[in-house]
């Protein structure tokens, strides 16, 4: 292990030479360079599933993990990204059924009064804003909060978000529409 | 589906996509000309662009811990630790299995040569002694010794001693055997 340390690169490395490194079996060097490309957008995933940094950045760490196991099985079936992603989202939802066994990802009914809500009414956030923000995702169901989330954290990258998720854009787009409307439906019946 | 019901879901992709900078050219001028005349749609806007910017704002991603990648080395570093510790302690048990189990054999094997031996040789004697009272044994001397020639009455009597014992004790050896088994 002590290679794999000092062999981590300065910049960050395309798809395609981490790939060769993994063609030639050069595992260690191929995550070296895997890391710095991907710590971030995993980071990002996890943390628009699961919503808490500190569980975020377990479950990340879990994710590379998982990946260096991996990575002398993937035989490139899929592109990297895909496969990275595709082990992301299954650990965060492994993490979810643990943890938050009470959620259901198809309710989408969950209509009611939200008194935090009220807050998406004023122009200007405070202080307490971002409070306000996670309280009121916390009101929307599941897929919709992530697609929401990651959309905003990609810097509003449809493609990035949807890759991500591992779902079509046209999905992505329809749950983030959707979204913002339910959360400007909610604000109205507070106001 | 009521008319606000229809209406809305004629535009609101529309707002949407031009909150996002995804709208097309011609559905831009069908969208401004609408809107500039729907008071609706530009209370609709107007909230989806307040919501934009809120969420915009308030959803930056967090900062990831500066020793991310220490951490995931470390772990990976103590994973592969583990797992030689785990191939090593399994080697151990496998050499002490083995160890015993050619222990265990050896024993087997002492057990049988030993007593196959003794009860060969005392079976043996006994055989003789009885084959001497019955004079099968003089008869067996004499027809050799007539054959390989006088003189050799000795040696072939110990040599039908071994021979008897031999036999004798390889059966009783293998049978002791399949009994310890």
């Amino acid at each position: 292990m002590s290679q794999l340390a000092i062999t981590q690169p300065v910049g960050l490395a395309s798809d395609a030479y981490i790939q060769q490194h993994l063609q030639s079996g050069n595992f260690r060097d191929a995550f070296a360079l895997l890391l710095p490309h991907y710590r971030d957008k995993v980071f990002r995933l996890c943390f628009g599933m699961l919503q808490q940094r500190a569980w975020a950045e377990d479950v990340s760490q879990d994710v590379f993990l998982r990946i260096w196991r991996a990575l002398p099985g993937f035989a490139g079936q899929s592109s990297l990204s895909t496969w990275i992603y595709a082990i992301s989202r299954n650990a965060c939802l492994s993490e979810l059924r643990k943890k938050r066994p009470q959620i259901s990802i198809d309710d989408d009914d969950e209509d009611g009064y939200h008194p935090e809500i009220a807050a998406l009414s004023v122009a200007d956030a405070d202080d307490t804003a971002t409070v306000t923000v996670n309280q009121m995702l916390e009101q929307l169901p599941e897929r919709y909060r992530q697609a929401v989330t990651l959309f905003y954290m990609e810097d509003k990258s449809y493609e990035q978000t949807a890759a991500s998720l591992g779902m079509p854009l046209g999905t992505v787009k329809a749950l983030l529409h959707r979204a913002r409307k339910r959360l400007v439906e909610l604000a109205k019946e507070v106001a | 589906m009521t008319e606000f019901e229809q209406h809305d879901a004629q535009w609101n992709d529309l707002l949407q996509d031009q909150i996002d900078g995804e709208l097309v050219a011609s559905d831009r001028v069908a969208l401004d000309s609408h809107v500039a005349g729907c008071p609706r749609c530009r209370a609709q806007l107007s909230k989806l662009k307040r919501l934009d910017h809120l969420l915009h704002a308030k959803l930056e991603p967090p900062p990831l811990s500066s020793t991310f990648d220490q951490q995931v080395f470390a772990r990976i570093h103590a994973m592969n630790e583990q797992a030689q510790e785990r191939t090593r302690r399994r080697m151990e048990r496998e050499l002490q299995d083995n160890l015993q189990a050619l222990s265990r054999t050896w024993r087997r094997s002492l057990l049988s040569v030993i007593g196959g031996a003794i009860a060969g040789v005392a079976l043996a004697l006994a055989f003789l002694n009885w084959a001497s009272e019955a004079s099968l044994a003089k008869s067996l001397v004499t027809a050799a010794t007539n054959s390989v020639g006088q003189g050799y009455g000795n040696v072939i009597q110990v040599l039908i001693t071994m021979i008897v014992g031999a036999a004798i004790g390889a059966g009783v050896s293998r049978l002791m055997s399949a009994t310890v088994d």
